[in-house]
């Protein structure tokens, strides 16, 4: 036989392994297809796959004990011939598989006579395309597992938690037994995520997935929707205490701190149960039931659960008509702006705060604590933001033209607007069409909004600031993270909030604490506002420690712009400072209170 | 008529008859090989004109059910010669022999479980010296898995021989035959194991014709193109068929057996029989699996050639006997041999066998496809002759 020949011999042989291996389903069917035919090719008594230090499979030895130590040592390279019943000493030769992830090697023997140098090309060959299927299929393995699971904490995905709880709903009906959704959200995620960034967020769900499996049965499904988002299935329920044991399990787990970059981070989640009754349930109608019910243990108070009750779908009935609403009353200019003046230390008007309400077509006017966590997550925030911008500047524009003493303004800006790319552009545009000079503009962001810390956020204030546009901390002192943003940002205005002003005056502890803000905030050279002040005596410490202005329902409650039109235009007529008597005409009434300063 | 040679510890006898009738003929072919003696096996070849179940049936009755296996063929070997519509029956026994057997349905086609299943009957068979005797349905897919299914259980340690069951080239419908039971689709099989060496030949007698060509599309057994070609078309026009093989099919299968298709292997090539041609998509339908991407030769073969290819595996099968005598010989003869040889030719053969066998019986029959694993991993062959020497 010439070389030539063989040669021939040799690469059709390949062609007719490689069609053999690569039409075989998985590793176990690959290997077997591939010594069988190897041996064939080479007209070997035996062929063997030897992976990590065993034989993973063998041919030759029927169904009798298979010689491991004589083929690892073949595949070592640290013996040339094994002994095979029936066919005596064969000679052997290995070749490496060459697939990455384990130490695969194809070991032949043949009693025909020592492997020709062409039959070990072929060997060889035979190897590498073994080694190259098991690599593919090793990665289509790992494709279908990455369509199935979450990437980040291994835990099934929403499209393997509806197959899992599908099939466990069958098996419950047809067994009379039950199974529970756990909806799981993680409270005051954003902060850190916001603080540290995404990648110490990651860091966080990762931990809080092995929690989770730690305090779950191995039989449970843990899955991760997206974002900061849960689910378990628990299957075999016998009661709704056996579910809530459950969830009191997965919280207490959650409740020791999470260390993440060297830094401790709290971490509580709010959790909802779903159970299932015993008919025919879909289960997205019990991941709706279980989610629901996770937003009523979210506003319970956070760090809890709460179970399914059929009147949370009328309430989210109610929810979803709100949104529908929400989307349009832009459009039918239904937003309001109030106003809430802020006062300065010799009682004069310092300027206003815009405060947003909505006159709800059957619900009458809202205060924004009603609908501003729907529109923040139904994402219309940003416009309603633009929307108060536009009204508030062309508001203030008619308040202090003709030459009167200028007012400030101050206005509410979400996280979502300042993210948006053009914000320094719109920002400016609204000026220049309302005719408000910049310097009067104070716009007022949360701690959680200069916690971005992006370059671009910075940018974006910087380009406002050097047009003369100011801006203040809203909420100072309630955030979570350090005091950098105060040297990153251009920050004109601290304003302490209403939590600190009511500890002022209790004197002990809290009053200390309230105090040091204040001083704080004053010894950074940026003037304050103090806002929520409802008593004299509050009123009183705030003067001695000298803070320079004030606002709240001891000086006015927010007004209307008519109702700010009449003041200024009267003030104005008296050419006189715009002065609040303090203490008159308000009634701080705890039922009014509800005015936040978010917007 | 019968033929014996006893030796001190085993026995090998052979009888054959060509009556009609299937019970009568199998009680005399019976009778013939045992002698009255007690077999250990039987193996019984039998026209496929016969009513099997009678066959089995009075074969059962005059041997005191002695373990059977057994097939229908193309034709049927005996010393005194080859046949068709008769029964071939080969008896052994003696102390020296433990034999044991098997049968088993390929379900949806799976011949390798099958045949694994009947290689079952092999294990814990005690014994210096042993062979798995497999017998199969030769239109039954690829018969190479009966090899693979076989060779997992039994490994290295014991050689396969045996053959593909016939019908008389109908090729439609072949049996297989396992004590008193008629299976279609089956693998029959017995282990035996003796204390005197058991030795196995095989050989082909063709020659290429042309030069070799590439199988650009197949499927199984079934190829379809040849360079790019309908296979049907350049197979009829390469080897220059004329007259009705091209159009009829069973003139073209008549055709056909006497000119196989090569396939490229280690060792050299391997022959596959045509068993027939689809008009319609011209493409040709093999004995076992022709691959995709091999390459292919036409082949033919004449009397010499043949002949040569007898003797050859003749000498193989003794020399395997490392000089002990044979005691008998069971000849697994391809159908296409005796196409390319004729009836005169056919004797000539089987006088030449019982040559080779030195006054110990013969027998045997004419296959579609031959089974011969001694050395290696493969062990299915096409247009061959196997011997199985006992001695």
């Amino acid at each position: 036989m010439t070389t030539q020949t063989v040669g021939g011999w040799a690469t059709e042989q390949l062609a007719e392994f490689l069609g053999a291996v690569s039409s075989s389903t998985g590793r176990r069917s690959a290997v077997n297809v591939a010594i069988q035919r190897a041996a064939e090719a080479i007209d070997a008594e035996v062929a063997a796959v030897v992976t990590s230090g065993t034989v993973e499979a063998a041919v030759g030895f029927g169904d009798s004990v298979v010689p491991e130590a004589a083929l690892v040592d073949a595949a070592n390279g640290r013996t040339s011939s094994v002994d095979v019943p029936g066919a005596g000493v064969c000679v052997a030769v290995a070749a490496p598989l060459d697939d990455v992830g384990s130490t695969s090697t194809l070991v032949l023997a043949r009693s025909g006579g020592a492997f020709t140098p062409e039959e070990r090309i072929l060997l060889r060959a035979m190897a590498r395309t073994l080694g190259l299927t098991l690599r593919t299929m090793n990665r289509t393995r790992e494709e279908m597992r990455a369509a199935l699971h979450d990437t980040l904490t291994g835990f099934a995905n929403r499209a393997l938690f509806v197959d899992r709880l599908l099939h466990a709903l069958t098996a419950a009906e047809r067994h009379g037994t039950n199974v529970a959704v756990l909806y799981l959200d993680l409270d005051r995620f954003k902060v850190v995520n916001d603080s540290l960034g995404h990648a110490a967020g990651d860091e966080v769900l990762i931990a809080v997935a092995r929690r989770i499996k730690g305090a779950i049965r191995d039989l449970d499904t843990p899955a991760r929707l997206g974002g900061d988002e849960f689910a378990i299935l628990v299957e075999d329920v016998p009661s709704v205490s056996a579910a809530t044991v459950v969830a009191d399990r997965i919280l207490h787990s959650l409740k020791s701190p999470f260390l993440v970059w060297g830094k401790e981070f709290q971490i509580a989640a709010s959790v909802g149960i779903a159970i299932s009754d015993g008919t025919t349930q879909k289960p997205a109608d019990l991941i709706r039931d279980a989610d629901l019910a996770m937003y009523r243990a979210k506003a319970d108070g956070q760090g809890g659960y709460a179970v399914f009750e059929r009147s949370m779908r009328a309430q989210l009935v109610e929810r979803l008509d709100l949104e529908e609403n929400l989307r349009s009353a832009d459009q039918r200019r239904e937003f309001r702006v109030h106003y809430q003046p802020i006062v300065r230390a010799d009682g004069g008007l310092k300027g206003f705060e815009a405060l947003v309400r909505w006159q709800h077509p059957v619900l009458g006017l809202l205060a924004p604590a009603q609908f501003l966590q729907v529109a923040e997550e139904a994402g219309l925030i940003a416009e309603i933001g633009w929307t108060v911008l536009d009204q508030a500047c062309r508001d203030m524009a008619g308040w202090v033209s003709g030459g009167r003493r200028p007012l400030d303004l101050n206005v509410n800006f979400a996280a979502s607007q300042i993210a948006q790319a053009d914000c320094t552009e719109r920002v400016m545009g609204t000026l220049e069409r309302t005719g408000l000079a910049p310097e009067r503009l104070i716009i007022e962001l949360t701690e959680t909004v200069l916690m971005q810390d992006s370059e671009a956020v910075v940018a974006r204030l910087t380009q406002l600031h050097a047009r003369g546009v100011r801006f203040a901390v809203d909420d100072f002192g309630l955030g979570y993270s350090s005091l950098r943003y105060l040297l990153r940002f251009p920050i004109d205005v601290i304003k302490i909030p209403k939590p600190f002003i009511d500890r002022l005056a209790t004197g002990g502890r809290d009053a200390v604490i309230a105090s040091a803000i204040v001083q704080f905030a004053q010894s950074l050279g940026i003037p304050t506002v103090a806002e929520g002040i409802e008593r004299q005596a509050e009123l009183d410490v705030l003067h001695d420690l000298g803070c320079p202005a004030f606002q709240g329902f001891l000086f006015a409650r927010p007004m209307t712009a008519g109702a700010v039109s009449a003041l200024v235009g009267n003030a104005s007529k008296q050419s006189e400072p715009v002065a609040l008597p303090v203490g008159a005409d308000v009634v701080a009434r705890s039922d009014a209170l509800a005015s936040p300063s978010f917007l | 008529m019968a033929v014996a040679t006893l030796v001190s510890t085993r026995w090998l006898s052979v009888g054959s008859s060509d009556l009609a009738d299937s019970a009568a003929a199998g009680r005399a072919a019976a009778l013939a090989a045992t002698g009255g003696k007690t077999a250990k096996l039987l193996i019984a070849f039998a026209s496929h004109g016969h009513a099997p179940q009678a066959l089995l049936d009075a074969i059962a009755e005059v041997t005191h059910n002695a373990p059977l296996i057994g097939c229908t063929t193309a034709g049927e070997i005996a010393a005194s010669g080859p046949s068709d519509n008769g029964v071939v029956i080969v008896a052994l026994g003696g102390a020296g022999f433990s034999v044991r057997s098997a049968s088993a349905v390929a379900a949806e086609g799976q011949l390798r479980d099958a045949s694994a299943a009947v290689a079952g009957c092999a294990r814990g068979l005690e014994g210096e010296f042993k062979a798995l005797l497999l017998l199969s349905d030769g239109l039954g897919g690829d018969q190479e898995e009966v090899i693979r299914g076989a060779y997992s259980v039994v490994g290295a340690s014991i050689p396969l021989v045996g053959g593909c069951a016939g019908d008389d080239l109908r090729m439609k419908e072949t049996v297989q035959f396992h004590d008193r039971q008629v299976l279609h689709g089956a693998v029959v099989g017995a282990a035996i194991s003796s204390d005197s060496p058991i030795g196995i030949g095989v050989r082909h007698g063709w020659q290429r014709v042309g030069g070799a060509m590439l199988v650009t599309s197949s499927s199984g057994n079934h190829v379809y193109a040849l360079d790019d070609m309908p296979a049907l078309d350049i197979y009829l026009d390469k080897l220059g068929v004329q007259g009705a093989a091209r159009t009829d099919p069973a003139a073209f299968t008549q055709f056909a057996i006497t000119h196989p298709l090569g396939i490229s292997r280690r060792s050299g090539e391997q022959v596959r029989f045509i068993g027939g041609a689809n008009f319609d998509d011209r493409s040709l339908s093999c004995i076992a699996n022709v691959p995709q991407g091999g390459l292919a030769w036409f082949m033919e073969g004449d009397e010499n050639s043949v002949l040569e290819a007898t003797d050859a595996a003749c000498t193989d099968a003794i020399a395997a006997l490392g000089g002990h005598k044979p005691i008998g010989f069971v000849a697994f003869d391809c159908i296409a041999r005796r196409g390319v040889l004729g009836t005169a030719g056919i004797a000539k053969e089987v006088e030449r066998i019982g040559a080779h066998a030195d006054g110990a019986p013969v027998a045997g029959f004419y296959t579609y496809g031959e089974i011969a694993r001694t050395h290696g991993t493969t062990g299915f062959h096409n247009q061959t002759l196997v011997v199985l020497a006992l001695s």
